[in-house]
C-alpha cells in the first residue's frame, strides 16, 4: 500500500472532529464572558500568588524563586541497557550526567511492591528488573546491588537532595524507608535529616485495581498509617505520604473530578485517623504533596491545578478548623499522563509531554516527572530523558512561561472552569463521606464500580471517536511515514536460559544473606513484632526494628499479616519459616 | 452442527498485576464463541498446564505486561513437553518488542499478538491455529 501523499490530501478537513466537550465530560461553549464568572471575589476565592487559598500558586514570586523539581526514575535506565558495566558504575556515570537534576525516584521490582522476597515462587524472572533487588538493609551495603541508592541516601542528608520514595504501593515504600533508616543508623548517618517525600498510599491500590498484589487493605492501610505518624513525629523534613496516589488512580481510567475527590478523600481517611492519635493538623495538613496527573487536555489539567489548592484550602479550614493566616500551602505535582501516549509515531509523544508540561506550568506545579515517548513501548533509554530537559528548559528560558505566577488569572473561562472542577469534586466527595469515607466506599465495592464504568466509558468513547486519540482512532495516515527514534537497547534472553548474570549475582548475593545473618538475633524481633502487631499500638518502630535485626521485607510482612488474622503470605504458596514461633 | 467450541485457559504469570487485560480478553473470546477458563493473576506455569490437561484445553493464553515473559514462556513451553501435550495451543499477547516475537515464536509459542491487534484477528487467528494443530483441521482450499 502506498503511502498517503499529504501535500496531495491533508487528513485534518475544516473542522473538529472530535465531540465538542472537555475530557471529563463538560459542555463547554464557545466563550466565555465576564457574567460566567460573576460571583468570583479575588481576595476570597483567589488571593495573590502565595497567599491563601493559593489558587495563584505555593509561593509569591513562583517560579523566578524556584523551578520546579524535576524527577527522574531511579533504575531503568540504569538497568535496560546491558552495557558490561555494573549497576554502580552506571548510577555513579548517570549521576555525574546530570540526568538526575534534583530528586530521584525509586521505582521497585515487583517483588518488593508484592512486599515478598526474591525466593518466594512467582518472584524469579522478576528479580532485579527495577530498580534492584530489596529485601533487606543488606541489599543496600557497600559491594551489594543497591548500594548506589544509599548513596543518593547520603547525598539526601549532606546536600539536601531530594529522595522521592515512589513505588506507589504503600506497604513496599513504608518497609523500604524503614530499611533506610537502620542502615543509615548502621551507617552513622543521622536519618532525621532525610528529605524527600513518600508516596506511601495504601487505598489507591485498592481503587485502581492494580499494583494490588492481593496485600489486605486492613495491614496495608495499618502499616502506612503507622509509618506516616511515626515520620511526622521523627523526620521534619520528609513528607510521609502525598496524601493519595491520584496519578496511578487516573491512569485507571477515571476523570478528573474523581481523580481530585479520591485524592482527598484518602487524605481525609489519613489525616481524620492521625488526627485521632493525637497529630496537630498544623503539624501534618502541608505536608502531603498534591500528586496529580499531567493530562493531555491542557485547560482541564491547568484548572484542575488551581482547583486543587483551594480545595486543600477549604478542607483544611471548614473541616479541620485551620487558621488560614498561620496555615501553609503543600506542593503541587504532576506525574504526566501515561495513557495518553501512544505505540504508533513515538515522536508525537514528545509534543504530548511539551503540552501536558507547559498546563502543569501554567497550573502552578512545583515538581513534575515527565514521560519517556517510548512510554506505550518499552521502558525509556536515555535518549529519552535527554529530549524532556530540553523541552523544560525550552518551556522556561526560551518560551518564558515560567516569568509570571499564574498568567492565566482573571481568564473568564479559566476562571469559570476552575470553580466549576471545584464545585463538582466537592459534591462528588460528600458522596463518599455520607457512605463513611473512602475506606468504608471501598469496602462496599462503590469506588471500584464507579472506576469500571468510568473506564468502560472512556474506552467506549476512543472506539466510537468521541475522544480523538492522533494515530490511533485518527488521522491514521500519519503512520504511513517512518519517523525512527532511539529506542532501549534489549538485554536478549533466551527462553530456556532465561537469567541474566547480573540476576544470577543478586540471587547469590541473597542466597549469601540468608545463610550468614545471625537468627539470634532475627528470631526475637520478628517475634517481638508479631506480639505488638495483635494488639494496636504502632508498629513502625518494631519493624524498623526487625529490619536493623537482619529480618526480610517478606518476613515483616508476613509476621504483620499473620498477627493481623491474614495468611502469612498473601499468595498462600509459602509458611512462614521454620525457625519463628508464632503463637 | 454447532461449531465445536475452543476451550481456552487464559491467565497472567508471576507477579504481573495489569489486570485490564484479561477482563478484556475473556469477554473478547466468549463473544467469539470459545470457553474461558479463567485462572486469572499471580498464576505458575504448573498450575497453568495442570489446568489445562485437567480441563482438556485446547489452548492455553498468556498475557504480559512485564519484561519478564521470555523466562515464564520458556517454562511453559518446558512444562507442556514435559507432559507430552505440545498439542496444546500456545498464545502469548502484551507489551512484547517485535524482536522477541520472532524469538517466541521459533521456540514454539504459536502466535505472539502485539499491541494495537484487533480482537478479531486475535479470536480468528486462534481458532485457525487451534483447528489446525489441535483438532488436526486441513484449512479450506
Amino acid at each position: 500500500m502506498s503511502k498517503v501523499d499529504l501535500f496531495k490530501k491533508d487528513p485534518m478537513g475544516r473542522k473538529l472532529k472530535r465531540h465538542l466537550k472537555t475530557q471529563s465530560g463538560y459542555d463547554v461553549k464557545v466563550s466565555y464572558r465576564p457574567e460566567d464568572i460573576a460571583e468570583l471575589d479575588y481576595e476570597r476565592d483567589l488571593g495573590d500568588p502565595g497567599c491563601y487559598p493559593w489558587v495563584r500558586g505555593t509561593h509569591p514570586k513562583m517560579y523566578r524563586d524556584k523551578l520546579w523539581v524535576r524527577g527522574t526514575p531511579a533504575g531503568w535506565i540504569l538497568y535496560g541497557p546491558d552495557k558490561g558495566k555494573s549497576p554502580e558504575e552506571v548510577a555513579d556515570e548517570t549521576f555525574e550526567s546530570g540526568i538526575y537534576s534534583s530528586a530521584a525516584r525509586t521505582s521497585g521490582d515487583y517483588h518488593n511492591l508484592a512486599t515478598i522476597d526474591p525466593d518466594h515462587p512467582l518472584v524469579k524472572y522478576d528479580i532485579g528488573s527495577c530498580m534492584g533487588s530489596s529485601y533487606a538493609v543488606w541489599s543496600f551495603l557497600p559491594g551489594h546491588q543497591l548500594h548506589w541508592w544509599t548513596k543518593v541516601l547520603m547525598r539526601s542528608i549532606t546536600d539536601g537532595f531530594v529522595v522521592e520514595e515512589g513505588h506507589a504501593v504503600g506497604p513496599a515504600d513504608v518497609c523500604d524507608f524503614a530499611i533506610y533508616v537502620a542502615l543509615l543508623e548502621r551507617m552513622g548517618y543521622d536519618w532525621t535529616k532525610l528529605k524527600g517525600n513518600m508516596v506511601n498510599d495504601p487505598l489507591h491500590t485498592h481503587i485502581g485495581q492494580c499494583m494490588n498484589y492481593k496485600q489486605p487493605l486492613e495491614v496495608g492501610f495499618r502499616v502506612c498509617v503507622d509509618a506516616m505518624e511515626w515520620i511526622v513525629r521523627n523526620i521534619p523534613k520528609f513528607r510521609p505520604t502525598n496524601g493519595g496516589c491520584a496519578y496511578d488512580m487516573r491512569e485507571a481510567g477515571i476523570n478528573t473530578i474523581q481523580e481530585l475527590a479520591f485524592r482527598f478523600g484518602n487524605y481525609i481517611e489519613y489525616t481524620d485517623e492521625l488526627v485521632r492519635r493525637g497529630i496537630k493538623f498544623e503539624q501534618w495538613g502541608h505536608l502531603p504533596a498534591i500528586a496529580l496527573s499531567g493530562e493531555i487536555d491542557f485547560f482541564e489539567t491547568i484548572c484542575k491545578l488551581r482547583a486543587a489548592r483551594r480545595i486543600y484550602a477549604r478542607i483544611a479550614t471548614e473541616r479541620y478548623g485551620a487558621d488560614p493566616k498561620t496555615l501553609r500551602c503543600p506542593p503541587c505535582n504532576t506525574n504526566l499522563a501515561g495513557d495518553s501516549m501512544t505505540a504508533q509515531q513515538p515522536i508525537f509523544n514528545v509534543v504530548r509531554n511539551t503540552i501536558e508540561a507547559m498546563a502543569s506550568i501554567l497550573g502552578g506545579v512545583n515538581g513534575m516527572e515527565m514521560k519517556g515517548y517510548t512510554e506505550a513501548l518499552t521502558t525509556p533509554p536515555i535518549e529519552a530523558f535527554a529530549v524532556n530537559k530540553g523541552i523544560e528548559a525550552i518551556i522556561a528560558e526560551e518560551a518564558n512561561m515560567a516569568l509570571v505566577a499564574d498568567p492565566l488569572a482573571g481568564s473568564y473561562y479559566v476562571e469559570w472552569l476552575t470553580n466549576k472542577i471545584e464545585q463538582d469534586v466537592f459534591a462528588y466527595l460528600q458522596k463518599i463521606l455520607d457512605m463513611g469515607g473512602m475506606r468504608a466506599a471501598i469496602k462496599s465495592g462503590w469506588v471500584q464500580a464507579e472506576v469500571e464504568k468510568a473506564a468502560q466509558e472512556r474506552q467506549r468513547e476512543l472506539e466510537e471517536g468521541k475522544e480523538i486519540k492522533v494515530t490511533v482512532n485518527a488521522y491514521k495516515e500519519l503512520n504511513d511515514y517512518d519517523i525512527p527514534l532511539p529506542m532501549l537497547e534489549y538485554h536478549r534472553a533466551d527462553p530456556f536460559e532465561p537469567y541474566s548474570e547480573r540476576q544470577k549475582k543478586t540471587m547469590e548475593e541473597f542466597e549469601e544473606f540468608k545463610r550468614t545473618r545471625d537468627l539470634s538475633k532475627v528470631k526475637p524481633a520478628l517475634e517481638k513484632l508479631y506480639q505488638l502487631a495483635k494488639g494496636d499500638t504502632n508498629v513502625y518502630p518494631a519493624m524498623i526494628d526487625a529490619f536493623r535485626n537482619d529480618a526480610t521485607i517478606g518476613e515483616v510482612m508476613g509476621v504483620i499479616r499473620k498477627a493481623m488474622g491474614f495468611p502469612y503470605d498473601q499468595f498462600e504458596m509459602i509458611s512462614p519459616p521454620d525457625f519463628l514461633e508464632l503463637n | 452442527m454447532e461449531e465445536r467450541k475452543v476451550r481456552f485457559v487464559l491467565a497472567k504469570l508471576g507477579l504481573d498485576d495489569h489486570s485490564r487485560p484479561l477482563y478484556v480478553l475473556s469477554q473478547g473470546l466468549r463473544d467469539a464463541g470459545m470457553e474461558v477458563i479463567y485462572l486469572g493473576m499471580f498464576q505458575t506455569p504448573e498450575r497453568v498446564v495442570k489446568a489445562a490437561l485437567a480441563e482438556d484445553a485446547d489452548a492455553i493464553g498468556l498475557s504480559f505486561h512485564t519484561m519478564h515473559y521470555v523466562g515464564w514462556v520458556g517454562e511453559t513451553i518446558n512444562l507442556l513437553k514435559e507432559n507430552k501435550a505440545e498439542d496444546i495451543c500456545l498464545f502469548v499477547g502484551g507489551v512484547i518488542p517485535a524482536e522477541d516475537k520472532v524469538l517466541l515464536e521459533k521456540v514454539g509459542v504459536d502466535e505472539v499478538f502485539r499491541p494495537g491487534t484487533s480482537m478479531e484477528v486475535i479470536t480468528s487467528h486462534i481458532k485457525e491455529i487451534v483447528k489446525r494443530k489441535r483438532w488436526q483441521v486441513a484449512p479450506k482450499q
